[in-house]
């Protein structure tokens, strides 16, 4: 019987295939509320990503990896961060941005910044007003045709930063029936996902908890709301700031920047300390691109920004530990120098 | 011999009969590519294997004997230096093949050395101020009245001043230079001039005007005016293909003739998209340039592998 050859999978294969996974049932989802399109919309970022990673992979040396996830996660990630009512060469040219942008850094495991935000911040950038404005769900979207007659709205996000507060019941969050990103409103299954991630040890508690307590706590201390005064004590309109809270939380792309952004275990820092002030530094960014723009996808923004110094703070990091261990020998060598003496 | 001295005495001073060393070592015989050849149209003959075995043995010997004999004959008298044959003229060494290669890459600043795809010069007007070709057209007509015309008044001054002070010299040069260019611009291009904004006055302390200054080396005027007009030409090749290709990727058409029914990026038309739009240009520039690089270098290789000298 002939043996098939070894292949060797690339090390972070477990997390990119734990991504893919759990993009099945937020399409599903989507699926529910705007019909196939979605599911088409998904095929093609993922055929995209394939090809431009066969095309672009060759020209920095090792060439196409087959077992190499982290393309066709990205591409995923991308079409949940998109509305539903998106054209089909938007997303492939997302998609094409991200992969060559994870290419020209040298591939999976070199990249400082997600090539996922990269790809939508570069769609959003250059097609806003089709990036940043959603369909109702329910609406059930053509799967070919134009989709220039449905009616699109700004996320609640754009109410948000004008200082109101959007109509949407918790259930409706909870279950993404809400405007927005096409896989980016159902909270409970993004939870779930998140739960599964964790469980499977690909979410890192260090970077995710700082990122959150920091989304929670900047609307509480600093609460965008006109109906509040702007330095009030934290212990006041305590109704209107969990109203905020919920908001802030369960809508735009926090929770699922969170779960499925913050944690990419190439752009993370390695370090537990790093990671917390990543995590932080995330969420201080996050909580500012929503106070000052109408874009539902800050979290995107932010990673960018913030892509820039987990590689610093590891270097810091390494260096203080240098520190703390020659500090520590030379303390020992002088113990045992007076005890000989 | 050399098995006879390295045989010691064991303890007791008896030397004991012992078997022949033998060397470990496997000895390749080396063919050389005539015997090859020669045992390749043996074997086109039909020639079978002793055969082929027999006339390379007798040819082995046959070659011996006449070094042989060679040596006899030049044994005794002062051994003569075999005489060199004279290279013909036209024929270079392999050094001199070389190094006329890379002078001529070096003085290819259109393609193989452009100064802005493969230095990394002029990188501030190709980003962020040649969107369109029209605003290309604009930066070539003022890196061609103001890049050469700079670099030949510096090196006439600095020829004056004994070459010190070069940094002062060439950035006094452009900035001079640039009132009277920047009239003529006024006179062809009119207030367009001001979509530009401060990346054309910026062009006064572009590198690829002034990058000159660091180096040691006092050119003549003339080789001034030669590679001015080089990397000029080369400036300009370069701002045209980023001016055309963010047209067309940000407004999907070229000098205004609309390619394509809508634009396929239109972040290409931005300071940002600039960035990228380079950067592809660039990588891509300088993947076929190395190339070709490589290629030529490869040829000159093969050239002279069969030549000794």
């Amino acid at each position: 019987m002939a043996k098939f050859p070894k292949t060797e999978k690339s090390r972070n294969y477990d997390y990119y295939a734990d991504i893919l996974w759990c993009c099945v049932p937020l399409m599903v989802i989507s699926w529910f509320y705007y019909g196939p399109r979605p599911l088409l919309l998904m095929v093609a970022a993922l055929g995209t990503a394939y090809l431009c990673d066969c095309l672009v992979a060759p020209l920095h040396g090792p060439g196409y990896r087959p077992h190499e996830l982290s393309s066709e996660a990205f591409a995923a990630l991308i079409v949940l961060l998109m509305p539903a009512s998106v054209p089909y060469y938007m997303v492939v040219v997302a998609v094409v941005a991200a992969i060559v942008s994870k290419e020209t850094f040298g591939g999976e495991g070199h990249y400082p910044f997600h090539p996922a935000a990269i790809g939508l911040v570069v769609a959003g950038l250059c097609w806003p007003e089709v990036i940043f404005s959603y369909p109702t769900p329910g609406t059930v979207l053509p799967l070919w045709g134009s989709t220039a007659s449905v009616p699109l709205t700004a996320g609640m996000n754009a109410t948000l930063v004008s200082g109101g507060l959007p109509t949407a019941s918790t259930m409706n969050l909870l279950v993404g029936n809400v405007i927005g990103p096409l896989g980016a409103g159902a909270t409970l299954v993004i939870a779930a996902c998140g739960l599964y991630l964790l469980s499977r040890g690909h979410l890192q508690i260090a970077t995710v908890l700082p990122f959150f307590i920091v989304c929670f706590l900047i609307p509480w201390l600093f609460p965008q709301l006109s109906e509040l005064s702007e330095f009030g004590l934290p212990w006041e309109y305590v109704r209107q700031r969990i109203y905020l809270e919920k908001y802030i939380l369960l809508s735009g792309t926090t929770l699922f920047g969170g779960v499925f952004l913050a944690c990419e275990p190439v752009v993370q820092p390695n370090r537990t300390a790093s990671r917390i002030i990543y995590g932080l530094a995330l969420g201080v960014a996050t909580i500012a691109f929503r106070y000052n723009s109408s874009y539902e996808t800050s979290t995107c923004f932010a990673m960018l920004i913030v892509g820039a110094i987990p590689e610093w703070l590891d270097r810091v990091g390494r260096r203080a530990e240098q520190a703390r261990f020659l500090r520590k020998e030379e303390e020992r060598i002088a113990k045992r120098t007076q005890r000989e003496a | 011999m050399q098995n006879e001295r390295n045989v010691k005495p064991d303890k007791t001073g008896k030397n004991k009969k012992q078997a022949p060393e033998r060397s470990q070592t496997v000895i390749i015989p080396q063919l050389s590519p005539e015997v090859l050849e020669q045992a390749r149209r043996a074997a086109a003959e039909g020639k079978s294997q002793e055969q082929i075995e027999k006339e390379a043995v007798d040819a082995a010997a046959r070659r011996a004997e006449e070094n042989r004999r060679r040596a006899a004959g030049t044994a005794g008298t002062r051994p003569q230096q075999p005489e060199q044959p004279a290279r013909p003229a036209g024929r270079k060494t392999r050094a001199e093949a070389e190094a006329e290669l890379y002078q001529s890459i070096h003085d290819d600043h259109l393609w193989l050395n452009n100064p802005v795809m493969v230095r990394g010069l002029g990188l501030a007007p190709a980003v962020a101020a040649a969107t369109d070709v029209d605003h290309a057209i604009i930066l070539c007509v003022a890196a061609i009245l103001l890049l050469t015309t700079t670099r030949m008044l510096a090196v006439a001054v600095c020829h004056l001043t004994g070459n010190r002070f070069r940094g002062v010299i060439y950035t006094y040069a452009a900035a001079i230079l640039y009132i009277p260019v920047y009239v003529i611009l006024y006179q062809l291009f009119g207030a367009d001039l001001t979509v530009l904004g401060i990346y054309l006055p910026l062009l006064v302390v572009e590198p690829a005007i002034i990058k000159r200054m660091e180096s040691d080396e006092l050119e003549s005027v003339g080789e001034a005016f030669r590679r001015g007009v080089n990397n000029t030409l080369g400036f300009c090749v370069a701002l045209l293909a980023v001016g055309a290709l963010r047209e067309l990727l940000g407004m999907g058409s070229i000098y205004g003739w609309t390619v394509l029914p809508s634009a396929p990026l239109p972040l290409a038309g931005e300071t940002a998209g600039g960035f990228i739009v380079v950067g592809l240009i660039a990588a891509v520039w300088c993947a076929v340039g190395n190339a070709y690089v490589h290629y030529k270098r490869e040829e000159v290789r093969h050239l002279y592998a069969e030549r000794k000298r």
